[in-house]
């Protein structure tokens, strides 16, 4: 037991950067909500899925033919008689809660918490892929600086100019297949882990400018001379003086880039070259109803029902429009004098 | 400052022929047969090889490429497989259409932001401002395709001010006036600001409220200058090096949204032009596709080495600051 004066000694005691940080982080309510809904929705898709599944005996793919009636699919929390592949009936009924996800008749549910796992697995892999190149290529940079910093620039620039795009849809044509059955022995979904990768190739660039600027700046600093002059190695002068600097300016960036990196992988859905479209994704949920949009987009009348297309839009949304506004709160809270 | 320039078009035209090297590679992968674009599909082997013969895609790739180098030298992009017609031609034909969605987007974007920007920076940690950006900070979350659709839906369709898609030239034959040119720009402009919106907003915001505290400003205001005139001329004038440079960076980022835009909206861009290379039936149609890569590349390059100037301009410190930086 301590005695009671620790209380007093406790307010005495410096607080750290990260826990001062975490304090104004806490009192900020727009942090608090917006990070609240990114757990609700982790969690939901981690661990609410399979529980879920294991409750209600089906999963993402399972196909309830009665879920579909004049290729019209069930709406919200409606009970479908269960019934096999034949069409044959089978006694019990199922809850769909969400009704069912288009003339396939999968359970709407299901598809959206599992194409949550794939969505944000391959939002967090890429980010993490793109910060990782990103932050080393631009520590190097501004740390060596002359011919290395050449070198790397014009890499970036190279980066930067890249069409993308145009080579995803060549590389969706062949190359995903042979690389969409990488699964980090079952750990992700098909076709995740090539298009992290891919995507992840994409945006480094942007890291690593931040980060060149910053280690410019941070190499002059007096503690790094310090070190120097100690006889520090230029490995432990990057370890343990620059890099615990380099952490606060990547998060905000990383929030950013994991909410841009969900919305490319709508996009590529929409093009056709995203996640294998058996495979559920928000960006294959979206990318299914993409004819509902451009039928309303010409005027004509909407035979398919909007439900389809609002609820991946509001996943994909609110979860990426969380992920940027905490990202925010959280530069916020790390650098209270700026702005 | 002759010199850095000199030496910024140089390293841009290497990288041109990179990037055009490297689509020749990745397309290489593709197991598509042009020679289908001249047969059609009902074909025998023999017409198939000598179509591939006639379009000169039966020789080994770095054949093909050092052929495509020796045509671009000469200032020729090849023809098409699918239809024959010379791709400068073609890319002629979309480039005024795109240039259109991003240079008017352009500017509507950076009227936007400062509005946004500015205003509230000059009310910081109001309700507005944090309205504001919280608003803003959720609109990373829009995708340009969804946001051209959806507004498409009400502002033509619903509500009628816009025309309906499609795209009618500024000037030359078929030419519709500057103002039905706009009408039909307008949603697709729209669609492009929304897309930028937020980053630049923010970091006009955040650049202007740096800037607000800094000394020349303090003495502006210690003078007794007004605050119209401090903005006018002590704040405003400094943001342009940076809307210069994130506009070039960016270049490369609003081709990418303009082939959504232009999927939207249906507007016959190099965007279009390059999906339609891509997504026919009938394979991959290359002289087209790295035509517009190389027009992509050349934008960039261009626009990047111009915002160098204007930064180097307004900042003379820049060009010896940048020297190790390409």
């Amino acid at each position: 037991m301590r005695p009671s004066s620790r209380v007093s000694n406790d307010r005495l005691a410096g607080s750290g950067y990260w826990r001062l940080a975490w304090g104004r982080l806490r009192r900020d309510p727009l942090a608090v909500a917006s990070g609240s809904l990114l757990l609700v929705v982790f969690f939901a898709c981690f661990i609410g899925a399979p529980l879920l599944a294991a409750a209600l005996g089906h999963g993402p793919d399972t196909i309830f033919s009665n879920a579909v009636h004049d290729f019209r699919p069930v709406g919200l929390w409606t009970r479908v008689q269960n019934a096999n592949y034949t069409g044959e009936h089978v006694t019990g009924t199922t809850l769909m809660v969400l009704g069912a996800d288009g003339t396939v008749g999968r359970d709407e549910l299901m598809r959206l918490l599992y194409g949550g796992q794939a969505t944000i697995e391959v939002a967090l892999g890429a980010t993490l892929i793109g910060v990782t190149i990103g932050s080393t290529l631009g520590t190097l940079a501004g740390y060596l600086g002359g011919r290395v910093d050449g070198v790397i620039a014009w890499v970036t620039n190279f980066a930067l100019a890249f069409p993308v795009l145009l080579m995803a849809i060549a590389l969706g044509a062949t190359v995903s297949d042979r690389y969409s059955r990488y699964t980090l022995n079952g750990l992700v979904e098909p076709g995740v882990l090539s298009l992290a990768v891919f995507l992840g190739i994409f945006i480094w660039p942007y890291p690593a400018r931040l980060v060149r600027v910053q280690v410019l700046e941070l190499r002059e600093r007096p503690f790094v001379e310090a070190a120097r002059m100690i006889g520090s190695g230029r490995r432990r002068i990057l370890r343990t003086h620059i890099f615990p600097h380099l952490i606060p300016i990547l998060i905000p960036p990383a929030t950013v880039m994991f909410a841009t990196t969900m919305l490319l992988e709508a996009s590529f859905s929409m093009l056709g070259v995203g996640i294998d479209p058996n495979t559920a994704s928000w960006g294959g949920m979206l990318a299914s109803q993409i004819g509902w949009l451009t039928a309303l987009a010409s005027g004509e009348s909407i035979s398919l029902t909007s439900r389809l297309v609002v609820v991946p839009s509001l996943a994909v949304l609110l979860t990426a429009g969380a992920a940027a506004l905490f990202g925010e709160q959280i530069r916020k809270a790390l650098d209270p004098t700026g702005v | 400052m002759a010199g850095y320039i000199v030496r910024r078009i140089l390293t841009g035209v290497l990288m041109i022929f990179a990037l055009t090297l490297i689509t020749y590679l990745v397309f290489a992968t593709v197991p598509a047969d042009p020679g289908i674009y001249l047969t059609g599909l009902r074909t025998t082997p023999a017409q198939l090889k000598a179509a591939d013969h006639a379009l000169g895609v039966d020789r080994p790739i770095y054949i093909q490429y050092l052929h495509f180098v020796q045509e671009l030298l000469h200032g020729n992009l090849g023809t098409s497989y699918a239809s024959g017609t010379p791709v400068s031609t073609i890319i002629r034909a979309a480039l005024p259409v795109t240039a259109s969605i991003v240079i008017g987007g352009a500017v509507l974007l950076v009227v936007t932001a400062l509005l946004i920007g500015v205003g509230s920076a000059l009310r910081p940690h109001t309700l507005f401002d944090r309205t504001l950006n919280a608003l803003i900070m959720c609109g990373v979350a829009l995708h340009p395709l969804v946001v051209g659709l959806i507004l498409q839906s009400v502002f033509v369709y619903t509500i009628p001010l816009a025309p309906t898609s499609g795209y009618c030239p500024l000037t030359g034959p078929g030419s519709c006036g500057a103002h039905a040119w706009a009408a039909h720009l307008a949603l697709p402009w729209i669609t492009f600001m929304l897309f930028l919106l937020p980053l630049y907003a923010r970091v006009i915001r955040t650049q202007v409220l740096s800037l607000l505290t800094q000394p020349h400003v303090v003495a502006a205001r210690a003078k007794g200058a007004s605050e119209k005139r401090v903005l006018r001329v002590h704040v405003l004038p400094l943001l342009i090096p940076t809307l210069a440079t994130m506009l070039a960076i960016d270049v490369s980022t609003s081709l990418m949204a303009a082939i959504y835009i232009e999927a939207a909206f249906a507007l016959p861009g190099i965007g279009t032009q390059a999906l339609q290379a891509q997504v026919g039936f009938l394979g991959l149609d290359l002289p087209v596709i790295v035509g517009v890569v190389t027009v992509v590349a050349t934008a960039v390059i261009i626009s990047n080495v111009v915002a160098d100037i204007i930064a180097a301009k307004a900042d003379p410190r820049i060009v010896v600051a940048r020297r190790t930086f390409s």
